[in-house]
């Protein structure tokens, strides 16, 4: 069974995690007071994301398939209980936590998760309608709007952007023609827009990273901050633990601004090993997906083409912020940053495409004894 | 962490010449309490960061965080030792460290060093050009930073030294020191006039020659050090007529910056570069053609027979009243019209109501300390302004032909002006305005 599994996925998953326990646990010594407890609470959530991963893995892709409506249920009330107040617990100024002392559970980053589930699902069934018609998309839409206004309610307007990706981006492989799809987009990004500028704080975010050097002091600090990092850290960095660049864009530099670390300290050959090592392992999630789609197993293919699109959006979204490409979101690096949710979350997705890797060469297998 | 980073505190020019200075070398941070406010006299931090890419610009509350990477700091002679910051670094271990430091460290050439209460920029500036033949250069508290002038190829250096400089300069390595005078001036951050000149002494420490004013007992250096007092030495003093240099005698009349004050810096600066064998044509040669500095009662020109004297370098009372003694020193007796006023320092104004009875028709005040000023001065016509052009207008309104207008405002510019230049050129242009 061991042969099926794509070794070259888990070795990349697992220089990843280790890159990100060196990284917090520098990134957080600078303002951790008593010098690990960020590090050793990532070590205990990088184990427990293993484990994670080690279920997903062994749980075969039908179960899923089966459940994926009740995952649609539970996206919605996730969505819903977070924002009652009393159980959602409020963190600059969003409602996107639940608080149960030992560990905070994110709705939004398993909302990902289960939406992925439901539309891969769904997809695997109407796909054949979605290529006739892009009116077949609306009844998922349908149920997916509330769980996407919800989320925009805590506000969480990061991953809104995410999920709205994934499913333009399963979709599109779905066969949606490209009016349809193009008047989807048009539509959807204009809503966006909207948002942007009903929003006095999404405008200023926007204001402040078209020119983040005329707030420098204020709104555009912790950008301009991250910037210097990348300017400090040069082609081979300044050394590992030795930036100090991580002292000013707190409290966010073990998570959100994990990668100015990496620049800083890691310098230019850090940062782009980062990301190649990222960008393999969505590549290589989309090269299961594709061979999951051309052996007919279009659940496991869109769930490891929806795997590799959240990852891949989350990467760009976040390299583009820190590097001030795009306006800043709460978004974490996955794989690096600091935090336990997304850490289990996206060593779930792993454990989606390697058991997808598994049971599609299960299945080429058998085809080719037939 | 291993804090073995420099933090540079105050980014004006001296701050800014320690940043190109120290440039290149590891974990540089630079904090400064004006960061990106609109009054800012630093780069805006856009410009910054195309300069120094690798370098930290940081805003005051990141400060306690940022001297955890820090072993040392400059900190900017526009701050006091006593300010919260500083005494923040030094209670965390942190050395301090000045730019003159940093220079006499690096300096490959002899180091001249001048302050005193006024006219150490008018000295300076002499000694640099009786000194020019043999390639010295000149700055510090006035012109180019002290750090600026290494990279140029000079033989020598002459510093302008200001007693924020001198307090932090643990340096001791000056080949020759002097203080010009010591009078009251910035009581606003010294305790008194004993400490301030306590500082200004610290120029004296195990220096290689010292030239000092023999009539200004705060100015005296140690026994043990070589000295000239300045019109106790036969050799070297102002006379009725003219100066004594080196035992020679010249005449008012050959030399072109006039004042009484002026007399005794000529005579004091030729003293210091004659240390160095300036020769005495040299030396006379320098003071038949020196103008003198700008801003330093300069005339800007003449409108309806009224003449219009730049001074804006008087931030202090000493340099407003020597300015009103110059006027008044001059042949033809003339009656002035004068504008002052800015931030004070906690000087005592009533200096100046003694000084300015039977010479002054008016005076107009401008700036915050306006009121304290005219209380001091009863029985002198005051006029308030409201900014340098309406003070212009109504002084002009005062004067009567043969008159001057005299801009010597005996304050800080600080609370109208970027500095005294600014300000100076400010009122040039107003008064180059009017005469079109």
């Amino acid at each position: 069974m061991t042969a099926n599994f794509d070794p070259s996925l888990v070795i990349a998953w697992l220089i990843a995690l280790v890159i990100g326990v060196i990284m917090v646990a520098s990134a957080s010594s600078a303002f951790d007071v008593t010098g690990i407890s960020y590090g050793v609470r990532h070590v205990v959530y990088v184990l427990a994301s293993i484990c994670a991963f080690g279920v997903v893995v062994s749980l075969p892709l039908n179960l899923w398939e089966f459940g994926h409506k009740s995952c649609l249920f539970v996206a919605l009330l996730l969505a819903v209980v977070v924002l009652i107040p009393g159980i959602g617990s409020v963190i600059n100024g969003s409602r996107r936590w639940i608080d149960f002392g030992f560990f905070t559970f994110q709705a939004s980053e398993w909302i990902k998760f289960l939406v992925l589930i439901y539309i891969a699902g769904f997809l695997s069934r109407s796909g054949e309608k979605v290529k006739r018609g892009g009116t077949e998309l609306l009844r998922p839409m349908l149920w997916l709007t509330p769980v996407f206004l919800l989320v925009l309610i805590e506000p969480d307007f990061g991953t809104l952007v995410i999920l709205l990706v994934l499913v333009a981006g399963l979709a599109f492989l779905a066969g949606l023609r490209l009016p349809h799809f193009l008047l989807a987009a048009v539509f959807v990004g204009g809503a966006l827009f909207l948002l942007i500028l009903i929003s006095p704080e999404r405008t200023e975010r926007l204001a402040t990273f078209l020119d983040p050097w005329a707030s420098a002091s204020s709104g555009g600090y912790q950008l301009t901050q991250a910037l210097i990092a990348f300017g400090r850290g040069e082609i081979t960095g300044i050394g590992l633990g030795d930036g100090i660049q991580k002292l000013f864009y707190l409290p966010e530099a073990h998570n959100d601004f994990i990668f100015a670390v990496i620049a800083e300290e890691l310098g230019l050959v850090g940062a782009v090993f980062v990301i190649s090592l990222l960008g393999f392992i969505v590549l290589r999630g989309f090269r299961i997906a594709r061979r999951a789609v051309d052996v007919d197993r279009s659940f496991a293919g869109y769930l490891a083409y929806g795997a590799g699109i959240l990852i891949g959006a989350q990467v760009l979204i976040n390299v583009g912020v820190n590097t001030g490409v795009l306006p800043t979101k709460g978004l974490t690096l996955p794989f690096i940053s600091y935090g336990g949710n997304s850490l289990l979350v996206c060593a779930m997705l792993m454990g989606l495409i390697q058991r997808a890797s598994f049971e599609v060469s299960t299945k080429t297998k058998q085809g080719r004894a037939f | 962490m291993n804090p073995n980073g420099t933090l540079i505190l105050g980014a004006g020019a001296s701050g800014m010449s320690c940043l190109r200075y120290l440039h290149g070398k590891r974990d540089l941070i630079v904090c400064d309490t004006r960061f990106d406010t609109d009054q800012s006299p630093i780069p805006n931090s856009r410009t910054f960061y195309q300069n120094f890419p690798q370098v930290s610009l940081i805003r005051p509350s990141d400060f306690d965080r940022a001297i955890d990477s820090v072993s040392t700091m400059v900190v900017s002679p526009g701050l006091p030792l006593s300010h919260c910051l500083v005494r923040k670094a030094l209670s965390s271990g942190i050395k301090l460290v000045s730019d003159v430091d940093l220079f006499i460290d690096a300096a490959d050439g002899p180091v001249i060093g001048i302050t005193g209460t006024n006219g150490k920029s008018t000295v300076t500036t002499l000694v640099g050009a009786m000194l020019e033949d043999q390639a010295f250069g000149s700055g510090g508290n006035l012109g180019p930073p002290a750090l600026d002038l290494l990279n140029d190829g000079f033989a020598g250096y002459v510093l302008e030294l200001s007693s924020f400089q001198l307090e932090r300069m643990e340096a001791k390595r000056l080949d020759v020191a002097s203080i010009i005078n010591i009078s009251n001036d910035h009581l606003d951050r010294h305790e008194s006039l004993d400490s301030y000149a306590a500082v200004k002494r610290r120029i004296y420490r195990d220096c290689g020659f010292a030239v000092y004013n023999g009539d200004d007992r705060l100015s005296r250096p140690p026994d043990n050090v070589p000295s000239v007092a300045v019109n106790k030495d036969e050799r070297w003093r102002v006379i009725e007529s003219g100066v004594v240099i080196d035992g020679r005698f010249v005449a008012s009349d050959a030399i072109k910056l006039t004042g009484d004050h002026n007399r005794f810096n000529v005579v004091a600066a030729a003293a210091i570069a004659d240390s160095f064998g300036a020769s005495f044509d040299n030396i006379r040669h320098v003071l038949e053609s020196f103008e003198g500095l700008p801003h330093r009662a300069q005339i800007i020109g003449s409108i309806d027979d009224v003449t219009y004297v730049d001074d804006s370098k008087a931030t202090n009372l000493g340099s407003c009243i020597a300015a009103i003694e110059g006027v008044i020193k001059q042949p033809s007796s003339r009656r002035i019209v004068l504008i002052a006023g800015g931030m004070g320092k906690g000087a005592d104004f009533a200096a100046l109501g003694r000084a300015i009875p039977g010479h002054v028709r008016s005076v107009v005040l401008i700036g915050r300390d306006a009121r304290l000023i005219a209380a001091n001065i009863p029985g002198t016509p005051v006029t308030f302004a409201s900014d340098l052009d309406d003070a212009v207008v109504k002084a002009r309104m005062d004067a009567v032909p043969g008159d001057v207008v005299l801009f010597s405002p005996a304050c800080a510019s600080f609370d109208m002006f970027e500095n005294f230049v600014v300000r100076g050129q400010a009122f040039t242009r107003i008064v180059e305005g009017m005469s079109k």
